[in-house]
Parts: structure tokens; C-alpha cells; sequence
């Protein structure tokens, strides 16, 4: 479902050349749950970018249900991402001027909507899953740090995604959230989601079943 | 539930940050001020320039030599002036050969005391002879101007059919004029013998300079100079045939020359100034634009990461402006009607020159294009933030006070 193929970014730091992703291989398939884990900087949140098509890779390619991500114009590439891709980037990314609920249902009104339809029964129904149903009217700037990754992660999966990508989604939380968040990837994955997480601490993960890959310096440890 | 379509994302963004909100239209609202001020004055003054060629038909004017500048005045602003010839001088300076029609007037001071309700300039004109006045008089009154009638400016307080007293005399307000921006709005038409036991009356209560005047004085006569004749020419022939007599010319031509060279630097320095304004509030609003724009990085990286593509993107900031824009020049079209209505009438004293209120399609017309200029000036200014943050990456986008 998702090939990562030999995945290579360069970056230059003072002057030097060196590789922040380094010839990453790996899949994961329909329902899967991989976590990767590695220390401040080895590479992760570029390998996520990649992945989500934010960010071109430098060798290599990402295949997302056939389509490779590196040779698609922005336009497919946005539609794809909107359609395809739930992407929960690092800190705080729900936005402050809307509501929780119009948050969830943004990515809706975002893409091509031949049908028309309206998000917001799909909305509520991924609030209430995410167990922050009555804080629907709430602006996020009302929100816990917790309540607020619960509400990125319920729009990340508004348009019913393949992949669902998460960078360091329980680094600001504490053990007890952190475990619910994780609990809510497993639960994503086992209703036939590819899910992502990228995290640096493994305790939430206690009792999940998942597969592991780790980074070092940009290379497979 | 609402669509949360462009317009809308747009709108709840703008009313979410009312601080910023403002700042940005107060900025066109500035600026459509500047732009709908500056446009009715240009035009004012270029309907007053007009209103004084149209009523200059004639190609010179001769007075007592060293009162040209007070027959300008009197002219282009309505000043009072109170200078004559002799009769028997009169005759013999409208017999001159290069002079094709001629036509005397007497001008006469209203005073500003118990014996007068305004203060005015008298003009007398002879109906037989007069070319110049008569035709748009007679617009006003088909009849003609008989004893006892007077016709007012448009800016004398009176109506037709009122009662005005001028020198201890009542007279009847005839027709009152339509507005010409020129001294005519100060003005009262009185024919010839009219004019004259206006004049008596005015030497008889004492008026200014009354004392050397005969009663059968003339102050100006105005000239149309045979057509083979050059107007130097004939200011050479007047000058020196009556050189005895000191008779001084103004050249209407001059004249409205001086008013127009006063008109093209009024409207340069108007101009230069609008221009200035609409470049500053340019540079102002892509400053404030690219500052906001750059404070909502991570926030426009969501929107791409959430499967915005660029254009979309753009989109949103372009409208976004484009309703702060429309907000302003909305607020800035109120204030300066706000400000035009209750200043008109000082505008025109305030610029010294032929100044004819603009009308209501002149209005509307500045007012549109006005607000077409404050309209593109927040998208215009924005444009430049908006293509750098699209083309920006991003995950370098997300990486912003993440
Ligand atoms: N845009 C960039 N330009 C230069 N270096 C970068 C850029 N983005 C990331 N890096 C560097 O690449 C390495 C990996 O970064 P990142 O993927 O963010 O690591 P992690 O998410 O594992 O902490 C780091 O050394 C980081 O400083
Ligand atoms: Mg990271």
C-alpha cells in the first residue's frame, strides 16, 4: 500500500553536505501500525514529510496506492494529500479562528468535492470517537494540550484517509494522554487505516502491537 | 452548518483579528479619502476653469489704467471694485478701428451698512450693445432685464420675486443665476439706467472714489476685436492712441491662461500628492500584509498539509485583503462625504480660483474610481507576501513556531 523506496534528503549545514534521511526502506500495509522512533534529529520528521509529499526527497521514491509522490505537480499532489493522507503535524496545528468542529471538517471543503455532501455528521461522529464530542462549539485557544491532538487527529481522518501520519503526537502530553492518543492510532489502524507515528519515547506504546522502525542519524538502526 | 468555502475561511479570519483588521483598512480607508478628496477638487477647479472660458466671450476688457488687477478680481472672485471712465472717453475708446462690438459696464460696490442687504459687485450692462452677459442672462430671463430688475448670483441669499435693497433702494430679484465658480455667484445684473440710479445713490450716501465720478461714468468696456487684428495689436493701439488718457487692457486670453497655468500646477501638486499617498499606502499595507502573513506561516503550512494547493492558497490571502480593501475604501467613502458636504462651499474659497462644484454624475464618477484604486491596493499589496509564502515548502512552513 505505502513503499517507501530508498529514500535520501540532503541537507547543508555550514557549509556541509549530510543526509538527514539516508536510504530509507520500508512498507507498510492496509491496517499496519508503524512507529518510528529515534533521538532529537535523526531524521524523522523529514522521513514524514517525505512520506506526506510536503517535502521532495533528494533520491528515492514514496508510492501511495500506485501513485509515486515524487512525480506528481502540486495540484495532484494536493488533491492526493487531501484525499489519501491524514497528516498530524508536530505541536499545536488546529486552527485558532475556527471551531473544533469546523477544524474536523475543514479538509472536506478543502479538495475537489464532485459530490457536494457535507462533512459535518462525519465530524461529530470522529469527535465523539475521539471522546472531546461536547467540546465541538470550543475555539482551540479553550482546549488542554491532550483535547487539542485529539482534535487533529480527528480531521487528519475527515476524508477517511489511507495513511494517517502523526510526527510526535504525545510529546507534550503526559503518560495517561499519551497512552489514549497511541490507543487511538491502534484503534485507527485496526479499522484498516496505514498508520505513522513518529514518537521518542516508547512507555505509551505498552501493550500496543505495532512494528518498529528505528532512526540514527538518518540511517535504519 | 456553514460552507467553509474561500469567502467564508476569509471572513472568519478577517473578524477574528479585528486589531489587525482595522489597522490594514484604516490604511485604504486613508487612502480613499486621499483619492476621492483630490479627485473632486481637480474636478471642481476644472469646471470652474471652464465655466470662466464659456463666459469669456469676449477678447479684452478696458478699464482706467492701473486697475487691471482689481477688474481680474472682480471677475474671477467678485471682488467689490469701484473704478470709472468718463462717458465722452467711453464713446471714443469703443469707436477704435480695431474693435469689432463693444459694450460699457458700470461696476458698482455694494456697501457693507444698513443701506445695502449684501455685499455684492453691481454690474451694469447696456442691453442694447452687451454680447457677453445678455446671452446667458437671458437664460434665466427670456424677457429681458427691465428698470428696476435685478438678476442675482447664485451665492446672494434672495429668490426670484424677493425683495432686496441695495443703496437704500428696494429692488426686485428678477431671476437668480445658475452657480459659474466665478465672480458672477457675487454678482447682481442691473441694466444700464438701473445701474445708473444705483450709482447716484451710491455717490449720494458717500461711496468710495463717488466724489470724482460723473454719473454718466462708465467703468469697463468690453471688447470682441475685428477678427484680422491681433489682440497685441490692438493692445498697442490702445495704449498708444490713448496713451494721454491712461487706459490699461486685460486680455481675457491672459487671463484665463494665468487661470489655467494656476489650474495645471493646482492639479500637478494635487496629483503628485495623490500618487505619493497611493504608493505610501502601497508600501504601508505590504509591510503590514507581509508581517501577517509571515505570523500565520505555520498556520498556511496546515492548510497545505491538510491538501490546500497553492493556488488555493493564494486564493485566500488575495480575498482576504480584498475584503479588507473593500471594508476600507466602504469606511473611507463615508468620511469623505462626511467631510466634502459639510466643507463644499470653503473648498472653493479655500482655492483662491473658479471653483464649480462637481456634479452628481462627476461625483460618482471619482467616487468609482476611487474606490476601484483602494479596492486592488490590498491585493496589490499583498501579492507579494502571498506568492512568497506559497512557494515556500511546507515542511519549513510547519517547522515555524512549531
Ligand atoms: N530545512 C532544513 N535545512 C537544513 N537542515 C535541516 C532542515 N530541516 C531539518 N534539518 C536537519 O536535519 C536533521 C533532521 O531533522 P528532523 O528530521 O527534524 O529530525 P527529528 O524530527 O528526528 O528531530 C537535523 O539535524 C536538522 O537540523
Ligand atoms: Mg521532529
Amino acid at each position: 500500500m505505502l513503499t517507501v523506496n530508498n529514500v535520501s534528503k540532503l541537507y547543508r549545514r555550514g557549509g556541509r553536505e549530510f543526509a538527514a534521511v539516508d536510504g530509507i526502506t520500508f512498507t507498510v500495509a492496509k491496517g499496519g501500525f508503524t512507529v518510528i522512533s529515534g533521538h532529537s534529529g535523526s531524521g524523522k520528521s523529514t522521513l514524514l514529510n517525505i512520506i506526506a509529499g510536503l517535502l521532495k526527497p533528494d533520491n528515492g521514491t514514496v508510492t501511495l496506492d500506485g501513485a509515486d509522490l515524487t512525480a506528481l505537480g502540486d495540484r495532484e499532489l494536493s488533491e492526493l494529500r487531501n484525499q489519501k493522507i491524514g497528516y498530524i503535524p508536530q505541536g499545536h496545528s488546529v486552527l485558532e479562528n475556527l471551531t473544533v468542529l469546523e477544524n474536523t471538517a475543514l479538509p472536506f471543503y478543502l479538495g475537489k468535492r464532485p459530490g457536494g455532501g457535507e462533512p459535518y455528521s462525519a465530524a461529530k461522529t470522529l469527535l465523539t470517537r475521539m471522546g472531546i464530542a461536547e467540546l465541538a462549539g470550543q475555539y482551540p485557544a479553550e482546549l488542554s494540550g491532550g483535547e487539542l491532538r485529539r482534535a487533529s487527529i480527528a480531521r487528519a481522518l475527515i476524508n477517511s484517509p489511507a495513511l494517517l501520519i502523526a510526527d510526535e503526537p504525545t510529546s507534550d502530553l503526559d503518560l495517561d494522554n499519551a497512552r489514549t492518543v497511541m490507543s487511538l492510532f491502534a484503534d485507527t489502524a485496526n479499522s484498516g487505516v496505514a498508520v505513522i507515528v513518529v514518537t521518542h519515547e516508547t512507555q505509551s506504546l505498552e501493550g500496543l502491537t505495532y512494528s518498529s522502525i528505528k532512526l540514527k542519524s538518518g540511517k535504519e538502526d | 452548518m456553514r460552507r467553509l468555502n474561500t469567502l467564508a475561511l476569509s471572513l472568519r479570519n478577517i473578524l477574528r483579528r479585528p486589531y489587525r483588521t482595522v489597522c490594514l483598512a484604516g490604511v485604504v480607508a486613508l487612502l480613499m479619502c486621499v483619492l476621492t478628496g483630490g479627485g473632486l477638487l481637480t474636478t471642481g477647479l476644472r469646471n470652474g476653469a471652464e465655466s470662466l472660458s464659456g463666459r469669456l466671450g469676449a477678447d479684452a476688457l478696458l478699464v482706467p489704467a492701473g486697475y487691471e488687477h482689481e477688474a481680474e478680481g472682480a471677475l474671477l472672485r467678485g471682488e467689490p471694485s469701484a473704478f470709472w471712465f468718463d462717458a465722452e472717453l467711453a464713446e471714443r475708446l469703443m469707436a477704435d478701428v480695431n474693435i469689432e462690438r463693444a459694450t460699457p459696464q458700470l461696476f458698482i460696490s455694494s456697501f457693507d451698512s444698513e443701506h445695502c442687504d449684501a455685499k455684492v459687485q453691481f454690474i451694469g450692462v447696456d442691453p442694447a450693445t452687451d454680447f457677453v452677459v445678455s446671452p446667458w442672462l437671458s437664460e434665466s430671463l427670456p424677457g429681458g432685464l427691465r428698470d428696476g430688475d435685478i438678476i442675482i448670483g447664485s451665492k446672494i441669499t434672495g429668490k426670484a420675486g424677493s425683495f432686496l435693497t441695495f443703496f437704500g433702494r428696494k429692488y426686485t430679484v428678477a431671476a437668480k443665476l445658475a452657480e459659474t465658480g466665478i465672480g458672477f455667484d457675487t454678482s447682481v445684473f442691473v441694466n444700464m439706467p438701473t445701474a445708473r440710479t444705483a450709482f447716484r445713490d451710491y455717490i449720494a450716501l458717500g461711496g468710495q472714489g463717488g466724489s470724482t465720478a460723473t454719473t454718466d461714468a462708465v467703468s469697463s468696456i468690453v471688447v470682441k476685436v475685428k477678427r484680422d487684428v491681433s489682440l497685441t495689436e490692438f493692445s498697442r493701439g490702445i495704449r498708444y492712441g490713448f496713451r494721454a488718457e491712461n487706459v490699461g487692457v486685460v486680455l481675457t486670453k491672459t487671463l484665463f491662461d494665468s487661470v489655467s497655468r494656476g489650474l495645471e500646477s493646482m492639479i500637478t501638486v494635487i496629483t503628485v500628492i495623490a500618487a505619493a499617498l497611493f504608493l505610501a499606502a502601497l508600501g504601508v499595507l505590504a509591510i503590514l500584509f507581509s508581517v501577517t502573513v509571515n505570523e500565520r506561516r505555520r498556520e498556511f503550512g496546515v492548510y497545505r498539509a491538510m491538501g490546500a494547493t497553492k493556488i488555493k492558497l493564494a486564493t485566500l490571502i488575495l480575498t482576504e485583503s480584498a475584503l479588507v480593501s473593500f471594508t476600507g475604501a466602504i469606511v473611507g467613502a463615508g468620511l469623505i462625504a462626511l467631510i466634502y458636504f459639510s466643507f463644499d462651499t470653503a473648498i472653493g474659497l479655500a482655492a483662491d480660483m473658479p471653483y464649480l462644484k462637481p456634479n452628481a454624475e462627476q461625483i460618482a464618477f471619482t467616487l468609482l474610481t476611487s474606490f476601484a484604486v483602494s479596492l486592488i491596493a490590498g491585493p496589490l499589496a499583498s501579492g507579494f507576501a502571498a506568492g512568497r509564502i506559497t512557494n515556500s515548502v511546507t515542511s519549513v512552513l510547519l517547522r515555524e513556531n512549531a
